[in-house]
């Protein structure tokens, strides 16, 4: 939620701040680096190989770009700090001993790489010497940053961006949703993706509907693990919207396409919904056709008992007069899932069913015998050359 | 000469008037409104089916067809109330009403129809003649009221759902739920019945097969009276009554029809039943979705 975006924003802000001041003191001190790791000439006399003189060559200007641009060398290179430098007990300072925050989040996710023994550390996202700003990364909701992170994600994780029609293409960041550091898989009860955790996730930007949700009835299955439908505990953002195939509401034919979200649960509600004249007309592309989020809302979806509730007895002229101007206590009596086989439900409709079930059969079983019978009869006669009032002979004059 | 597609120009003997220009705009006007009606109305009574959306594409859309289905019902009422006049004056002016309404020549069910339906079974089954059909035997008289009937039913429950906020003012609501499944049902019985049971009584039998194009030229020869309406045939043979009475066979006897006449019934015929048996397949595909 929004609380919790606002307290890591500060966080990050006051880190990138305090960092800033310390490097500045710093490098004032202890200048000179590059006289020899930028020239790639003289290092390659030191080394054995080019591949490592390479490896040693530091742009200074790389490095002014960096968020670690206002720091010395050896900020992180603490052991080379005096030259020459000494061949023995050399080390470099690890992240975490100023971003130990981050460390711990990164131990705790599926980078650290407990499960499969492949650590994905700081520097595969962050780069080494180019280290983005903590800030943009962190926000990273607009270009370049947004675009530095997904890169660096899908270098590892798919061939390409969110794909087409995502509203978060372009827009959203993947860390956004998958979180940067403590990034888990969604399957697992601790990731920022799990059923229960979705509501701060997404509702840091989306609260409204976060909290909408929280109190109807996906959000307060999934929260108290009530069943419902299917064995479903509820639904979370990600069950009905889907993730990295998300679709644009603002889309035409979107309201249609979510009628297949419902039904992967509500497979009575949508099969009796597209016997009615809604469904019908929504499936062959009505534009106007209610669909289930028109009647039961998106968000703060209730049952019908519940007075709050779009679809309670009582709310039902006003829910059903958003399309239809007129509707009145009677109107709003329409079925809008017919069930025909189910007497209780409706006595009429199920007995209007019945009849005219009946009565098809009845016709086409009786003409159908009729006409059946005539043809046997034709072609008997024809067989024992009985003619038929010698018809079928020659034209007329 | 070979033998001619229309059954009712087969045989010999003079033509003679079955259907006047009325019958057969009427008629025609009833065909052109049905297959609108039944084209644009299927795929919404079978949303699910894989031709529905291609089809109300071809219509324009799905607010599109509904408003064609409807221009065509209001062109349905239009030309039956123009039918009913029809009707009314005919009763009004018959030189002899009663022999109108109840002699061999009325569209009126008698109780001769029973007989005729029962001895048609017999026949069937060979224990009897085939019975000898007036003018209007049962199936005509069936194909009539049950168009009757359908109109009733369907042109109501349409009419209701057409208007549904006026209707709902004062109707419960789950009478759109019992109007609908009276006029798709209903609708499904009109068409199972015209596209199978009619097209076979009247063009698909092997005795009259390939088409009977006498409700576009309006006439036939004696000798396919006598075989499809022999007590009729019989009459006009012995000098007795048509509908308007004191009519023999020289009152009824119809030049032949011209070769273009033909040609339209033909054509007219054969468009019918193809649209027709491709609705039945379209309406046995759906069943199963």
């Amino acid at each position: 939620m929004s609380w919790a975006r606002g307290n890591r924003r500060r966080r990050v802000l006051l880190m990138a701040l305090g960092l800033g001041l310390s490097a500045t003191a710093v490098s004032a001190q202890e200048p000179g680096c590059e006289r020899c790791h930028e020239e790639l000439e003289l290092l390659r006399q030191h080394v054995p190989s080019l591949a490592m003189a390479r490896a040693l060559l530091v742009r200074s200007d790389t490095l002014a770009a960096s968020a670690h641009g206002v720091m010395t060398c050896a900020a992180c290179h603490t052991g080379y700090r005096s030259f020459p430098h000494p061949q023995a007990g050399t080390s470099t300072a690890s992240c975490a001993s100023c971003h130990g925050a981050a460390d711990t989040a990164w131990q705790g996710g599926v980078h650290a790489g407990a499960a499969d023994g492949q650590s994905v550390a700081c520097a595969a996202c962050h780069g080494v010497h180019d280290v983005a700003p903590a800030a943009a990364v962190a926000a990273a909701s607009t270009d370049p940053a947004r675009d530095v992170v997904v890169a660096r994600c899908v270098a590892c994780h798919s061939t390409d961006d969110l794909p087409e029609g995502n509203p978060h293409r372009g827009q959203v960041a993947c860390t956004a949703c998958h979180s940067h550091h403590a990034t888990r898989p969604p399957m697992e009860p601790s990731s920022q993706l799990a059923p229960a955790a979705q509501a701060a996730t997404c509702g840091a930007c989306h609260a409204e509907q976060a909290l909408l949700w929280s109190a109807d009835v996906h959000g307060s299955g999934v929260l108290s693990g009530t069943r419902g439908p299917g064995g479903r505990r509820g639904a979370a953002c990600t069950d009905c919207h889907g993730a990295h195939d998300m679709a644009d509401p603002g889309e035409r034919g979107y309201a249609a396409a979510t009628v297949d979200e419902c039904a992967a649960c509500h497979e009575h509600g949508a099969r009796t919904y597209y016997d009615s004249y809604h469904g019908k007309a929504a499936r062959l592309g009505s534009a106007v056709a209610a669909t289930c989020a028109q009647c039961h809302g998106a968000h703060g979806i209730l049952p019908a008992a519940e007075p709050a509730s779009t679809v309670a007895a009582a709310n039902l002229v006003e829910t059903c007069g958003a399309c239809h101007e007129n509707a009145r206590p009677a109107f709003v009596l329409y079925d809008t899932h017919p069930d025909p086989f189910n007497r209780d439900r409706n006595p009429y409709i199920h007995g209007a069913f019945w009849f005219m079930n009946s009565l098809l059969v009845f016709v086409l079983a009786v003409f159908g015998a009729h006409t059946l019978l005539w043809w046997i009869r034709i072609e008997l006669d024809k067989r024992r050359g009985v003619g038929h009032g010698g018809h079928g002979g020659e034209a007329a004059p | 000469m070979s033998i001619p597609l229309d059954s009712a120009q087969r045989g010999s003997g003079p033509y003679v008037w079955r259907f006047n220009l009325f019958h057969r705009w009427t008629h025609a006007f009833a065909m052109l409104s049905f297959y609108v009606l039944i084209l644009t109305g299927l795929p919404l009574r079978f949303s699910c089916a894989p031709f529905s959306a291609p089809l109300v594409r071809f219509w324009g859309g799905v607010e599109r067809a509904g408003l064609i289905h409807r221009w065509a019902a209001a062109f349905m009422v239009v030309y039956s109330l123009v039918h009913i006049v029809y009707m009314i004056r005919k009763v009004w002016r018959a030189p002899d009403r009663r022999k109108l309404l109840w002699g061999s020549d009325s569209m009126i069910p008698h109780p001769q129809d029973a007989r005729d339906f029962m001895q048609q079974f017999k026949w069937y089954f060979g224990r009897g003649p085939k019975p000898a059909f007036g003018r209007y035997g049962y199936l005509e008289k069936m194909d009539y009221f049950g168009e009757v009937w359908g109109f009733v039913i369907i042109g109501g429950t349409g009419f209701v759902l057409w208007f549904p906020e006026f209707f709902g003012a004062w109707l419960p609501g789950w009478i759109f739920n019992v109007a609908t499944i009276f006029h798709g049902y209903e609708a499904l019985i009109a068409a199972a019945f015209l596209f199978t049971i009619h097209f076979f009584n009247v063009h698909l039998r092997p005795d009259k097969f390939p088409l009977d194009a006498v409700m576009f030229t309006g006439r036939g020869t004696l000798e396919y009276m006598k075989e499809e309406h022999q007590a009729m045939a019989a009459e006009l043979e012995a000098g007795a009554a048509g509908p308007e009475s004191r009519r023999a066979i020289h009152d009824m006897r119809a030049p032949a029809p011209s070769k273009r006449l033909t040609m339209v019934g033909t054509v007219l015929g054969f468009v019918a039943w193809g649209i027709g048996l491709a609705t039945i397949g379209m309406i046995l595909w759906a069943v199963f979705c």
